[in-house]
């Protein structure tokens, strides 16, 4: 029923679309009006009763059909998005936000990458178990409203926001109470939209999500640029952790495809390193967690490291011998990577490379490792990765990009910033606080004295 | 405030990784433990028992089966201090809706554990070495020897005569529960009583040619294995 | 003349039901999907039949036999039902051949379909070539007569029957919260079939429950375990990987006698499927106007009645593994009462 309705509305393929469906999922479906997906069509009710705005993705996003482990067709867009950031992810990996936008500019996508976002404090919720449904639907609709006024389309960058915001969004929609009670606060805020509705996203779509729907087009990419390079990424075995957030929480709305494990494991991420020809490697550990807990990474690290070297590190170094570990989520990331070197103390030492899938992809679609996938932030060991996917003078690389560190902080304590700002427009990456929702550039203290000064 | 928890600590899984299937073998193939495998764990003998009931939960007797059968040896052992406090009241056995000769089983995996070292002795056990050299010895116990003999053997200081290099009771170190536990009956005793103890721990009488069926004895009870 | 009867499905139920029409000298119309007589046990090669541990030719065989040969029975293969209109009493059904019948009742045995494993992706069927369904070990028996790793087609020295696989189970959704009925026992006799045969390999039960309910309790629970020790370990088994250091799959679970979890190495892992109502259990349901279960779609039967053969429609009775898990004895049982009270219905004198 549900499934009908849904194509029946979104009854093409998107033009832009590379993913053309056959009818039926080609793999085993949960079923399909058991489940999650029903919260759909209560949407539509809501929306029909007054209750809330939905979002619509349109033609203009160039959405793209993916399936669900329901077998629903989830659409991701890819044009016209807003950036909704991660808070770990630009602090500790900054690399994996840019590797991010460098492909949106390589594809010649739109985007806004704007402040005007909030954390979705589910940190702080799965953290230490305060917080409350009425308080993280509050801070997500105030920025599901934010972007529904920009008219980008949200994006989301961190796991844990990701799957957050999909839970809310499940009570919200079932509970009235909730509605409710987040409604005055909304309306004091100035989110709510003129007839006082609620604005909620047709769909919530993590990056992996994109990175996901457009992998023939990042592998068109990497055959084009990154093999024009010397890059080959076939003998590298990669193995795959996927973030508990994205795919179990609210696990009927998450890519699945019949390619990656016959559709019975999540595609986001494996997906993509299959099309990059890359080799996936399983491994007996697969299930489990990386141990970073929220909590447990501030205040029990011990059970974190260890979760993450022996049940993780030890596992895919020792059993499949795997030259990476690609991750979807900025926790996972953080934690294998941090928790490394702490095993030595133990012997227990298990050196791999880890990164998120969109910096191996921009790696291997010839990226600059450290202009913008920024490796100089990994505390593992990516050389002999970089070695083996054919990027064998990331010496010079890294020279480079000393030197441009060099003549970015001359221009800085010279002062001048108008001639930075130039070499930035330049430069290989994104421009940060180039445009705002209010289409002006980011008036405040630090406007004139982008990057590095803090 | 450190916050960042015990900064040098890695905790070990739990994980039980595999098992192993030769030790309930081996406990099968003693004549006693062969009904082990009949249990279906459905815990009638641990809720009957008394030393589970009314001394230490950890004496389980159900689960020393499962843990027996799956070869998870490392669990045994965590329970290897209660394993030995079965008081023999055959609820179990008498009780067991399978079938399963629960106490003897028991045994049998207490044996096997044992012969595999893979748990100490039970401190009673020295008592009853004690007791049974005694018996080999003699033919016979002879109550006031074994009992201040034990008392040495737990690290009394006694006084022993200069002859026989036998204790000498009440002389020297003597605990005090004793010393109330006999003195008082000793009181209303008949006097010839105890003089026939004091020569029987003098001259030791012994069984009719006992030096000859010692010998018989103590080599049939080293073929079965009982002085080990 | 009497009015006819249509039995829908050649299975346990449908041939019961056609073999007693037959006998009351009835005329039968029995239609079957698929090209032959039998139903999943024949079609799918079914090795051993529990209870009573015979093989599926011994049980349905003689019944095939009867029903082909009585001359009451027309046999309809490769034929469904498409739509059916008129009143109780005459029914007037059409067949996906073109042809229209009038029939004064109807029985429906359109059966169950086995749950598909890669519905639960953590246990890795599909995946791992090593683990595999109580079907195909059905299978491994009935067509190649021995046991072996479908990986390097050696002997297992391990193999694990992973319970309530599609059962019991609200992850799936509303539709498959019941129990299979059979899996238990099932397996009780799979495993002293491989223990029978291959002594030396260990067999490993993980359970919730043992459900091998009534008289199975002894052959299909004790037995395995006193005579053959078969060793059940309580949990469920939450995920199945396999390790390419030695090659062998991982049952991850919680030994919850011990209280702890286990990530134990097996040769061979058996997922014991549930079951589900066939699709054309489905499609009848909605030509026939039938009463379903809202969660899991079975047929259910009337609330008037306590026989739980007689539907919510007049005239049409259900029997078998449509309404619900059965096992084969009770399917013919119930076929054949089913047949019975279309007898009954359609107003037949019956002289025997």
């Amino acid at each position: 029923m549900a499934r009908a309705k849904l194509e029946s509305k979104w009854g093409y393929v998107s033009p832009g679309g590379i993913l053309r469906y056959p009818e039926e999922p080609p793999f085993p479906v949960k079923e399909y009006d058991a489940h999650y997906d029903h919260i759909f069509e209560m949407m539509e009710e809501l929306e029909a009763k007054g209750e809330i705005l939905i979002y619509r993705i349109t033609e203009e996003h160039q959405p793209i059909p993916v399936y669900t482990s329901t077998g629903r067709i989830k659409l991701i867009p890819t044009n016209k998005l807003w950036h909704h950031k991660s808070c770990g992810q630009c602090g500790n990996i900054p690399g994996y936000p840019a590797s991010l936008f460098w492909f949106m500019n390589k594809f010649g996508l739109d985007y806004l990458n704007e402040p005007h976002q909030t954390s979705c404090t589910a940190w702080n919720y799965h953290g230490s178990g305060t917080s409350n449904p009425v308080a993280l639907a509050a801070v997500w609709l105030r920025n599901m409203h934010q972007a529904w006024k920009t008219g980008y389309y949200p994006l989301i960058h961190c796991g844990t926001s990701f799957g957050s915001y999909k839970e809310t969004r499940e009570q919200l929609i079932m509970n009235k109470e909730l509605r409710d009670a987040v409604k005055p606060i909304l309306k004091k805020l100035g989110r709510l939209t003129e007839d006082g509705r609620i604005v909620i996203p047709q769909e919530i779509v993590h990056y992996s999500e994109w990175v996901h729907a457009m992998r023939y087009r990042i592998k068109e990419l990497y055959e084009k640029e990154g093999k024009a390079k010397g890059i080959d990424v076939s003998n590298v075995r990669v193995a795959i952790h996927n973030a508990c957030h994205t795919y179990k929480m609210i696990a009927d709305d998450y890519p699945y495809d019949p390619e990656v494990y016959n559709g019975q494991r999540p595609a986001a991420s494996t997906a993509v390193i299959k099309a990059l020809g890359a080799q996936v490697v399983d491994y007996s550990t697969w299930y489990d967690c990386c141990g970073f807990g929220f909590r447990h990474i501030l205040t029990e690290r011990e059970f974190t490291r260890s979760m993450a070297i022996q049940r993780k590190l030890k596992v895919i170094a020792e059993e499949v011998k795997a030259d990476v570990i690609i991750t979807h989520d900025t926790g996972c990331t953080t934690t294998f990577e941090k928790n490394q070197w702490i095993g030595k103390a133990h012997g227990m030492y298990y050196p791999v490379a880890v990164m998120s899938d969109v910096m191996f992809a921009a790696l291997a679609c010839g990226a600059h490792p450290f202009k913008v996938v920024q490796l100089y932030w990994n505390c593992s060991h990516y050389e002999p990765l970089l070695e083996k996917m054919g990027i064998t003078n990331w010496r010079e690389l890294k020279k480079e990009w000393e030197d441009t560190v060099k003549y970015i902080s001359e221009l800085e304590k010279a002062g001048k910033y108008d001639e930075l700002m130039e070499f930035f427009k330049e430069y290989d990456l994104y421009e940060p606080y180039s445009r705002t929702s209010t289409g002006k550039p980011r008036a405040s203290a630090t406007s004139n004295m982008p990057l590095f000064k803090s | 405030m450190d916050v960042s928890g015990d900064w040098n600590l890695i905790i070990l899984p739990r994980v039980i990784n595999d098992y192993d299937l030769d030790f309930a073998k081996e406990v099968m193939s003693l004549p006693e433990g062969k009904t082990m495998i009949q249990c279906y764990q459905c815990s009638y003998c641990t809720a009957s028992c008394p030393v589970h009931n009314y001394w230490d939960e950890r004496y389980n007797s159900r689960h020393f089966i499962h843990l027996a059968r799956l070869g998870l040896i490392d669990e045994l052992q965590k329970r290897a201090d209660v394993m030995w406090r079965c008081v023999s009241c055959h609820k179990c056995t008498h009780r067991c809706p399978k079938g399963v000769l629960v106490e003897e089983v028991l045994k049998a995996i207490l044996k096997t554990m044992a012969k595999k070292g893979l748990i100490d002795e039970y401190p009673s056990k020295k008592f009853d070495k004690f007791f049974t050299e005694s018996v080999l010895e003699y033919g016979r116990i002879e109550d006031g020897e074994l009992l201040f003999g034990w008392i040495e053997k737990q690290g009394y200081n006694v006084v022993k005569d200069p002859i026989l290099k036998k204790p000498i009771p009440f002389l020297g170190e003597t605990p005090e529960w004793l010393k109330q536990l006999v003195m008082k009956p000793i009181k209303s005793m008949n006097i010839s009583f105890l003089v026939l103890n004091a020569k029987h721990m003098l001259f030791h009488p012994r069984t009719k040619n006992w030096n000859k069926f010692k010998q018989v004895l103590r080599k049939v009870v080293q073929e079965e294995g009982g002085l080990t | 003349m009497a009015k006819s009867v249509l039995v829908i499905g050649g299975g346990p139920a449908g041939l019961g039901a056609a073999r007693i029409l037959g006998k009351l000298g009835i005329p039968t119309i029995l239609v079957e999907k698929e090209d032959r007589l039998g139903g999943n046990p024949i079609l799918n090669h079914y090795h051993t039949l529990i209870p009573r541990k015979l093989k599926p030719e011994q049980v349905l065989g003689p019944y095939i036999k009867e029903v082909e040969s009585n001359p009451n029975v027309q046999v309809k293969l490769k034929t469904e039902l498409t739509a059916c209109e008129g009143e109780p009493g005459s029914y007037k059904v059409t067949l996906s051949n073109g042809e229209t019948h009038e029939v004064g009742a109807i029985v429906v045995a359109k059966g169950f379909e086995h749950f598909d494993p890669r519905r639960k992706g953590e246990l890795g069927y599909g995946l791992y070539p090593d683990v595999i369904t109580n079907l195909e070990l059905e299978q491994m028996f009935s067509r190649e007569g021995r046991l072996y790793r479908p990986s390097n087609g050696q002997l297992p020295k391990r193999v694990a029957f992973v319970f309530c696989v599609g059962s019991r189970d609200r992850q799936l959704g509303v539709t498959n919260v019941h129990c299979c009925r059979y899996g238990c026992a099932l397996s009780g006799l799979q495993a002293m079939e491989i223990k029978q045969h291959y002594p030396d390999v260990d067999v490993f039960c993980y359970y919730m429950d043992v459900r091998t309910y009534g008289t199975w309790e002894y052959p299909f629970y004790w037995a395995p375990q006193e005579q053959y020790g078969v060793r059940y370990v309580r949990g469920r088994i939450a995920g199945i990987t396999y390790s390419p250091a030695d090659g062998r799959l991982r049952v991850k679970h919680e030994d919850t006698i011990v209280q702890r979890p286990a990530e134990v190495p097996m040769d061979l892992v058996v997922l014991v499927l549930g079951m589900e109502p066939s699709a054309g259990t489905k499609k009848v349901a909605k030509i026939l106007g039938l009463a379903q279960d809202p969660d899991s779609k079975f047929l259910v039967p009337s609330e008037e009645s306590g026989s739980n053969i007689i539907s919510n429609k007049p005239g049409i009775f259900i029997a078998g593994a449509c309404k619900g898990p059965i096992d084969i004895e009770s399917s013919l049982a119930e076929g054949e009462a089913a047949g019975a009270e279309a007898a009954a219905f359609v107003g037949a004198k019956v002289t025997v």
